[in-house]
């Protein structure tokens, strides 16, 4: 193992478990206010909405990310995506998300605000355009550009 | 200042030109090239325009970061819904927020009978209006909405009390646009678009 792998698994390790739970809350809807008036996301069909904006992460690979049980990081992108999947997310959830993992988002309360309209007119979309939109968000946001064959 | 869209006021203004230029009997464009004109142009000036996706309730929708700006349209849409799709969401940069730099936004552009039903009222009254925005875009003549919509800075005046007569009239015309179809209509027929333009060059130009 390189150094820099080594740099990378050990943080990982140091951030696993909460990186999970908070994954976990944000698939169950435990991050908004209100718990009922989103719906939790299985884990199966988490699975499917990542895979089809082109990240491989199974079922499986859900379960133990939110366990806090998977030595291999997860990216910063498949954490963003994995967000962005999840009906309970939140500008603030999804901010305090990323520092979590390192990342500073540097977003003021205006920004904040507009994600979350922005969020809640996403959320009022079928499937088929909410997985259009959220590709192009991951660019938006992280400067990720996802590849044309995962989605529309 | 930068709304949705970089620079939306000088987008809307050469998306209606082209538009027009387009439709004058001498040289008429066929929709197809009327589409590829405005998309070239929106791209020019900066919009990324994605035509490939596809879309189940939506025609197409805008997202606007700092990042840039992106315009994705159905694959499935003619060329005149194409041609509506931009027209619509220009308008809708031309009605949004604006601040110091683009804003995290997104503009939806539905399918008829396919919009969701708890909309919010703000959205709705925008909606309106960009439609009305949209025709006058269509049209090629954007002066047939009120100039405060496609033009904030409305000039230096004769001197300060024609510079608040001139900002009352288009105040007033911005208000009972947003209000009155009826208005919407009446301010888009040239006689009115032409005696508008005259009162404002009156007004508004520098004595």
């Amino acid at each position: 193992m390189s150094d820099r792998d080594e740099v990378q698994v050990a943080r990982w390790s140091a951030i696993k478990c909460k990186v999970g739970t908070s994954l976990r809350e944000l698939r169950q809807g435990q991050h908004a206010g209100d718990a009922t008036a989103f719906g939790s996301r299985s884990q199966a069909r988490l699975a499917g909405e990542l895979e089809e904006l082109g990240y491989h992460v199974t079922q499986s690979m859900v379960s133990r990310y939110e366990q806090g049980l998977l030595e291999a990081p997860l990216t910063l992108e498949r954490m963003v995506g994995w967000a962005l999947c999840c009906e309970g997310l939140g500008s603030q959830a999804f901010k305090e998300l990323l520092v979590l993992a390192g990342y500073y988002l540097p977003w003021t309360t205006a920004d904040l605000d507009a994600f979350d309209d922005l969020l809640r007119s996403y959320r009022r979309l079928s499937l088929i355009d909410q997985v259009a939109v959220r590709g192009r968000l991951l660019w938006h946001i992280l400067g990720i550009e996802v590849s044309h064959e995962s989605y529309g | 200042m930068a709304s949705l869209v970089p620079h939306a006021e000088t987008t809307a203004a050469n998306l209606a030109r082209v538009i027009r230029l387009h439709t004058v009997p001498t040289n008429p464009w066929g929709p197809h090239q009327r589409a590829s004109a405005a998309r070239r142009l929106l791209e020019e000036l900066g919009v990324r325009c994605d035509e490939s996706a596809a879309l189940h309730d939506l025609k197409g929708f805008l997202l606007s970061s700092p990042r840039g700006t992106e315009m994705v349209v159905s694959r499935d849409l003619t060329d005149e819904q194409r041609l509506e799709v931009y027209a619509h969401l220009i308008a809708h940069a031309l009605l949004g927020p604006d601040g110091p730099e683009l804003a995290l936004a997104a503009r939806f552009e539905y399918v008829p009978g396919r919009a969701p039903g708890e909309r919010p009222a703000h959205e709705l009254r925008e909606e309106l209006l960009a439609d009305a925005v949209a025709r006058a875009i269509l049209a090629g003549r954007l002066e047939a909405a009120p100039r405060l919509i496609y033009c904030r800075d409305l000039g230096p005046g004769r001197g300060r009390f024609s510079r608040a007569v001139l900002r009352g009239l288009h105040r007033g015309s911005l208000a009972l646009y947003r209000r009155s179809r009826s208005y919407q209509r009446l301010r888009s027929l040239p006689v009115v678009t032409a005696f508008t333009e005259r009162v404002h060059s009156f007004l508004g130009s520098a004595a």
